[in-house]
């Protein structure tokens, strides 16, 4: 076969590829996405009657919606916040230990656990008779259940934070510590500090915006993951306010009909925040490239 | 600060490994009273009952395993030509950004809003669907992570190939497909695991017909049987982390 031939062969390839690309990546999202917006104005499902706005008005007009995308993103800011600091910290401290060391396996083990499972796990830990409860109680620093706080299903969302916590940080270590060693850390760090800085200098002005830098792509992506969660929220969340994933399939799945437009404009409200973030993440990607 | 060093490494180790020792000490437990930080009474009776397929757990099992067994596979050799495709089109910056959406979306949502066609096509609640809708999450995931192995290095391999005179095939074959081993068993590794623990998506697509192991953990949590819940959660997670074990030990380092 001459070298013609291949370029040929890679034309018919790339097109067939391109095809199947179509049908199995763009088809599946764009097809879901016009359908959101046809149910949401009335133009498909059971009950449609032609184009109208009523369905949007009134998610609009319900506080609801605000309180669920603003809870989100409370939820997925803190979580972030503290699963950040909690891993930069550990690699400021431990270094490549992390990933080079004999125990660097057991930072892996927790990317093993589902979300669900480990949702599981907090809630047999920090409900008021879990792990947490009964230790502090052995130990007599509670004399009663009642003196236990709320972590579950609780108005703050603490149970769900701590999970999410508990997903990310071990996720992030590894992740800055490969960074940590890919982008020469430890040399620019003993740089500065054979030129007069100290350590904490170091760490403010040349580890922690270049890992923070470097990884925003990765740290934005995650935020979107967190933003969207379901297991957690559901198993660890209350009644109201609820996390948008939560309060779309509730709406999309009650008995009640005319909740079904609602539930379609909110993924459509959620869709295009999730896009509005990608459009970020592209941008703060063409700028790392450059 | 050095004297820290070791506290705080025991107490992460610590953190890190108790949700594994937690569940399989749930697992063979018979019951828990508060306020005893441990169960009192152990039994491996849940344990063997698996063996006998005790509330359908080892169907679960064969059908989560099949799931994903048949997920990587697919997404693995979809997204290894895909990405091929791609790697080769002139527009080829824009078609990987449009792999993030699916991605970026929660599958419970995105399952959600497609619902309706899996509906149209006859394929609410079955075997199948599910397959067809863990696919569609999954094949952008590859095309994304294999998209960095056609670069300028594989392409100049390719063309010395195919000078010196092999075919499409021999070049696919016996080139291609050598190079790109480790990094397909890495994304057939990723894929296994997204599928093995997918919970929203198959909830919605399967309409609680098709039975995996996280809907049955699911359902153990919703009725309060917590040992029940634990066995299930074992038998999730045990395996990857074995499976991680292997892939860490070898694959990495071989990727390294």
């Amino acid at each position: 076969m001459t070298l013609e031939n291949m370029l040929l062969n890679n034309k018919i390839v790339s097109r067939l590829g391109i095809v199947c690309f179509t049908l199995l990546v763009v088809v599946p999202f764009a097809g879901s996405l016009i359908y959101a917006i046809l149910y949401s104005f009335g133009l498909s499902g059971i009950l449609s009657n032609g184009f109208t706005v009523t369905h949007v008005s009134g998610m609009l007009q319900n506080p609801e919606m605000f309180f669920s995308l603003g809870y989100s993103f409370y939820i997925a800011l803190c979580s972030m916040l503290i699963s950040l600091t909690l891993s930069i910290c550990g690699v400021l401290f431990f270094k490549t230990a992390i990933t080079k060391s004999k125990w660097s396996f057991f930072p892996y083990l927790p990317l093993a656990l589902p979300a669900i499972v480990t949702a599981f796990v907090s809630l047999q830990v920090l409900n008021k008779t879990g792990v947490l409860s009964r230790l502090l109680y052995q130990t007599n620093m509670i004399n009663d259940l009642s003196q236990f706080p709320d972590m579950v299903n609780d108005k703050l969302g603490i149970g769900i934070i701590i999970t999410h916590v508990l997903m990310a940080t071990p996720f992030f270590l590894i992740f800055f510590s490969n960074m940590y060693e890919a982008e020469n850390v430890k040399a620019l760090s003993n740089v500065a500090k054979s030129l007069g800085a100290s350590s904490a200098k170091v760490a403010e002005k040349i580890a922690i915006p270049l890992l923070l830098k470097k990884g925003l792509n990765t740290i934005l992506l995650y935020f979107i993951f967190v933003f969207g969660s379901y297991e957690i929220p559901l198993i660890l969340g209350q009644q109201s306010p609820q996390m948008i994933s939560v309060l779309i399939v509730r709406k999309m799945q009650r008995y009640n009909l005319m909740d079904i437009p609602q539930g379609y404009f909110l993924s459509l409200v959620y869709s295009i925040a999730v896009i509005v973030l990608l459009a970020v993440f592209l941008k703060s990607k063409k700028q790392s490239i450059s | 600060m050095r004297s820290l060093k070791r506290p705080i490494a025991f107490l992460a180790l610590l953190v890190f490994m108790m949700p594994f020792v937690f569940l399989f000490i749930l697992s063979i437990a018979n019951g828990w009273d508060f306020p005893n930080l441990l169960p009192s009474v152990y039994s491996t009776e849940r344990w063997s009952g698996l063996v006998q397929n005790s509330g359908g757990l080892l169907q679960s099992l064969r059908l989560s395993f099949l799931i994903a067994l048949i997920v990587a596979i697919i997404s693995t050799i979809t997204g290894f030509t895909i990405s091929q495709s791609i790697s080769l089109h002139s527009k080829r910056k824009y078609l990987l950004f449009a792999c993030y959406f699916p991605l970026a979306l929660s599958p419970v949502i995105y399952s959600l809003l497609l619902n309706h066609f899996f509906i149209l096509f006859n394929l609410s609640g079955t075997f199948t669907g599910v397959v067809i809708a863990q696919l569609i999450i999954t094949i952008p995931f590859s095309i994304l992570l294999l998209s960095s192995f056609w670069n300028e290095n594989i392409r100049s391999l390719e063309q010395v190939s195919t000078t010196l005179g092999s075919n499409l095939r021999q070049t696919f074959f016996r080139v291609l497909l050598p190079v790109a081993l480790p990094q397909l068993l890495v994304c057939f590794f990723q894929t296994f695991l997204i599928s093995w623990f997918e919970y929203g998506l198959t909830t919605i697509i399967g309409v609680g017909k098709v039975q995996t192991l996280t809907l049955k953990v699911y359902q153990y949590i919703g009725e309060a049987n917590i040992f029940y819940a634990a066995l299930s959660s074992c038998i999730i997670v045990f395996p990857p982390a074995i499976f991680l074990w292997i892939n860490k030990r070898f694959a990495f380092s071989k990727l390294n």
